[in-house]
């Protein structure tokens, strides 16, 4: 077969250049989309610009970019609240997303579609719309969740509740769980629904209780799409901006800095700043801490072991 | 098909539609050129759409008048000059712009800056900054003098002693306040003459509405608050801290906000915001704003000029019942008016820059004069008619039209002061000229607070903020608690000296201005010796606010400061 292929006319023999000529357009968008701005970020992450012209600081003292970074407090707030909406992700919002996605792989209902498609469809509306929706929702007095609040139970008209920050980012992890379950649940439904029906029937008949089928059998058999969506989700969570900025309106990260994030903090420098060296430099941390952790969820879940 | 192409019919139809988009974008790219040759003479970007239509007609004007011709670079004949007016969405303008200066490429020649967004682009070197320095061309249209314009206004556009754009107004906030209710409630506004009557009225006014007034809007058991302050920016504690006289930069651009007014300021606006003896609580905006002030949530609403016009066009229902006051002042406990302290805070602002891309300086210089400064009373009064907003330039403010009584805005108080009555005494309004009440707070050298913005202001505010909302936090944590007071204002001291060192280390590690100030400083030690030689001892200055405004623009020019 493969002789009758370098035989042909048309095949790698004839035509060396062929392949590079189909894959040019990709290799050229990459170059100038990805790997120019990957390394000029690298690049401007040791200089200062001010408009078109920048300066070598590399490491010199109080000029240095990482150096500032490694030793402001507002990274560290940024670091800490994206980790906790990305721990708050991983641990609420996918256990919720397989379960969801469980009961409509298990349900016989001529509804499925319909719950798939409820239970998704937040997913179709942008971070921005959301955050605004939201920043409507929990207006004092006015805003529908205040309102409901009064209503039932009789207290609550007045709750400035975006303005406190014990609870601005349990807010956002709440408004990230009705935004992104239906997201999730998609890929575990696409996963339950490739698992081994044959394996399922002879666990049932072997005696294994629900528990033991899903521990034993069903994880096992989605544990590839399962670790695709935990890195995916990872990484989402460490690039958190609009949600946030959108909610407050444009005006800052909240009180104390509670919604700030690491991309927010980025944009801080790069575009209230204006500090492009800065900024880069940032960029570039962040991708050292998703590669990292990226690594090592592959690493504690085993993804390359071959079973 | 193998014969015309080898690899089949995908790629082939892949390669067509290739070839297809290629030729379109090409195509594109040749007219974006084509038109790019025949750019206007002055293309002009700004976002405010209540400027649109009066813009338009200016440039009209400013075509048609022969004076202002140009030589046709082709023909070499006399031509009006083309003017473009881009009207773009705030955020859009700033990061076109940000872009545009960053690349060189498709730069307006004009821009209406909004205030703040200057300092983005002081954050270099005074010579890289991108606008054309005005100082000069000001100082020889006698626009630095107290007595044409109002001068602090250029603190919005100055950068280390350089004006980068003209003011287009002034901006000073007054109260506003429903006449309907505070008739009912009985509250003698002529009494509320500095911020601590205004609270401790507050405090007795602040509570539940007792009855429901259908023809007020007032509904029994609703909440009512004595003024509006947002408590999520810094819209309000600038205006009061600007009132105060103090900003979170001096003149010279050195961080200025670690200071005990300062501290005092965020205390009060604590007591005022949080805790039982609360008087106020934010209105929000767009419609729930308007639904606090119609049902009687809050009382008093801090109104610049601007936002008196925003309220006749969103709340038409209120024509007449709407009246001005000025803002309460400053005072120590025995009543008496605090120094350094004005009758108004600011609150926005827009300016007219020139880029330095533009290749007709000296056009875009006539035509910024024509819009800004030189328009007649007529025009002037065209404009405030249409936006209410006081332009900076106190000739305008004689116009007929600026003096008559407004159909919307009342008054409950005499021009000396004195609440208005009746014949049977009454409390009472009439109609109030919201250009000489405006005016009037501008009018004098305390009248309008300046506002320093450099590149670090957005930071400042934000971490201003933060000091703010750990105060807030505290209060609310330790009301009642014994000596909360004097640990939340130790608190407070604390995080301003904090935040202040971390703007401080912010522009420190900024390597232009860094490297500038050592230049300036080594240059200034290299002359000092010889200034001093030359200087004469007993130099007098008169103490005219104009010569102290040229003054300003010298020091800090020497100074290198930032």
């Amino acid at each position: 077969m493969s002789a009758n292929i370098q035989k042909s006319k048309g095949g790698p023999d004839r035509h060396p250049v062929a392949p590079w000529m189909f894959l040019a357009p990709y290799l050229l968008y990459a170059a100038v989309f990805f790997a120019y701005p990957l390394l000029y970020a690298a690049w401007l992450s040791f200089h200062q610009t001010d408009g078109p012209t920048s300066v070598f600081v590399g490491f010199q003292g109080e000029y240095d970019n990482f150096m500032f970074i490694f030793t402001d407090p507002r990274f560290y707030k940024a670091l800490l609240n994206t980790t906790i909406y990305a721990i708050a992700s991983i641990c609420i919002q996918l256990p919720i997303a397989l379960g969801l996605a469980m009961l409509l792989n298990n349900s016989n209902s001529r509804m499925k579609g319909a719950f798939r498609l409820m239970i998704f469809s937040p997913n179709l509306v942008g971070q921005i719309f959301v955050g605004v929706m939201f920043a409507v929702i929990f207006t004092p007095f006015d805003g529908l969740f205040n309102k409901g609040l009064q209503t039932l139970i009789g207290w609550g008209i007045d709750k400035q509740w975006l303005q406190d920050p014990n609870l601005l980012l349990p807010g956002l992890i709440i408004i990230s769980l009705w935004m992104y379950v239906g997201y999730n649940m998609i890929y575990f439904l696409a996963g339950l629904q490739s698992v081994d029906k044959q394996l399922l029937e002879a666990a049932q008949i072997d005696g294994a209780n629900g528990w033991q089928t899903f521990l034993h059998i069903t994880l096992p058999q989605i544990k590839p799409i399962a670790i695709f969506v935990v890195i995916m989700s990872t990484i989402g969570s460490y690039q958190l901006f609009d949600l946030p900025w959108a909610l407050m309106k444009g005006q800052g990260f909240g009180p104390g800095d509670s919604a700030l994030t690491i991309v927010g903090y980025l944009y801080d420098w790069g575009f209230r700043n204006g500090e492009h060296g800065a900024a880069s430099a940032i960029g570039w941390i962040l991708a050292a801490i998703i590669f990292v952790i990226s690594i090592l969820q592959l690493k504690l879940t085993r993804a390359y072991e071959v079973d | 098909m193998r014969n015309i192409y080898p690899f089949g019919k995908a790629p082939f139809v892949i390669l067509i539609i290739a070839i297809i988009s290629g030729i379109v974008f090409c195509g594109m790219r040749i007219n974006e050129l084509r038109k790019a040759k025949e750019r206007p003479d002055l293309i002009m970007a700004f976002q405010a759409e209540i400027h649109e239509e009066l813009y338009r007609e200016a440039v009209k004007k400013f075509v048609e008048d022969k004076n202002n011709y140009i030589v046709d670079e082709k023909t070499g004949e006399l031509r009006p000059p083309r003017i473009i007016l881009q009207r773009v969405q705030k955020e859009v303008l700033m990061d076109w712009l940000q872009a545009a200066m960053q690349t060189g490429y498709d730069v307006p020649d004009l821009v209406e800056l909004l205030e703040g967004t200057i300092g983005y682009f002081t954050r270099g070197r005074i010579e890289n900054v991108g606008f054309v320095d005005l100082t000069e061309k000001l100082r020889a249209e006698e626009l630095l003098d107290e007595k044409n314009i109002v001068t602090s206004r250029y603190s919005l556009w100055s950068s280390r002693g350089h004006i980068f754009a003209i003011p287009h107004d002034v901006h000073p906030a007054g109260l506003c306040y429903r006449v309907d209710l505070i008739k009912k409630l009985g509250i003698d506004v002529s009494q509320l003459k500095t911020w601590d009557d205004f609270v401790r009225v507050g405090q007795q006014v602040t509570g539940e509405w007792e009855e429901t007034d259908k023809a007020l809007g007032i509904e029994k058991g609703s909440k009512r608050y004595m003024i509006d302050f947002a408590d999520d920016s810094t819209i309000s504690l600038q205006i009061l801290f600007t009132q105060r006289g103090c900003d979170f930069f001096d003149e010279q651009g050195n961080v200025a906000f670690n200071r005990p007014e300062m501290a005092e300021l965020i205390a009060w606006f604590v007591h005022q915001t949080r805790g039982k003896n609360l008087i106020s609580f934010p209105a929000g905006d767009g419609q729930n704003f308007y639904q606090a002030m119609n049902s009687g949530r809050q009382l008093f609403f801090l109104t610049p000029d601007w936002r008196s016009k925003q309220f006749s066009f969103d709340n038409p229902k209120q024509q007449g019942n709407l009246a001005l006051m000025p803002m309460p002042v400053w005072s120590d406990k025995d009543g008496k008016i605090l120094p350094h302290t004005y009758l108004s805070g600011p609150w926005g602002g827009s300016g007219l820059a020139i880029t330095k891309h533009c290749k007709n300086q000296d056009l875009a210089w006539k035509f910024a004069k024509f819009l800004y400064t030189d328009a007649t009373n007529e025009e002037f009064a065209y404009r405030f008619q249409k936006t209410n907003i006081l332009p900076p330039i106190k000739r305008a403010w004689t116009a007929k039209e600026l003096q008559e009584p407004s159909n919307f805005y009342m008054t409950m108080q005499d021009d000396n002061g004195n609440l208005l009555r009746d014949a049977e005494g009454n409390m009472t309004a009439e109609k109030l000229s919201i250009g000489k009440f405006y005016s009037s707070l501008a009018d004098k050298s305390n009248g309008v607070a300046p506002r320093y913005v450099t590149a670090y202001t957005s930071q400042a505010e934000t971490q201003f903020l933060n000091v703010y909302y750990a105060a807030r936090a505290f209060y609310e944590k330790h009301e009642g608690e014994k000596d909360v007071d004097e640990r939340m204002m130790a608190l407070i001291k604390e995080g301003l000296a904090e935040k202040a060192a971390y703007i401080e280390k912010l522009i420190r590690h900024n390597y232009f201005l860094s490297a500038e100030k050592e230049e300036n400083a080594a240059a200034a030690a290299k002359t000092e010796p010889a200034a001093a030689a030359k200087t004469e001892p007993s130099a007098e200055t008169n103490g005219s606010t104009a010569e102290t405004t040229d003054a300003a623009v010298s020091a800090a020019d020497a100074s290198g400061v930032y």
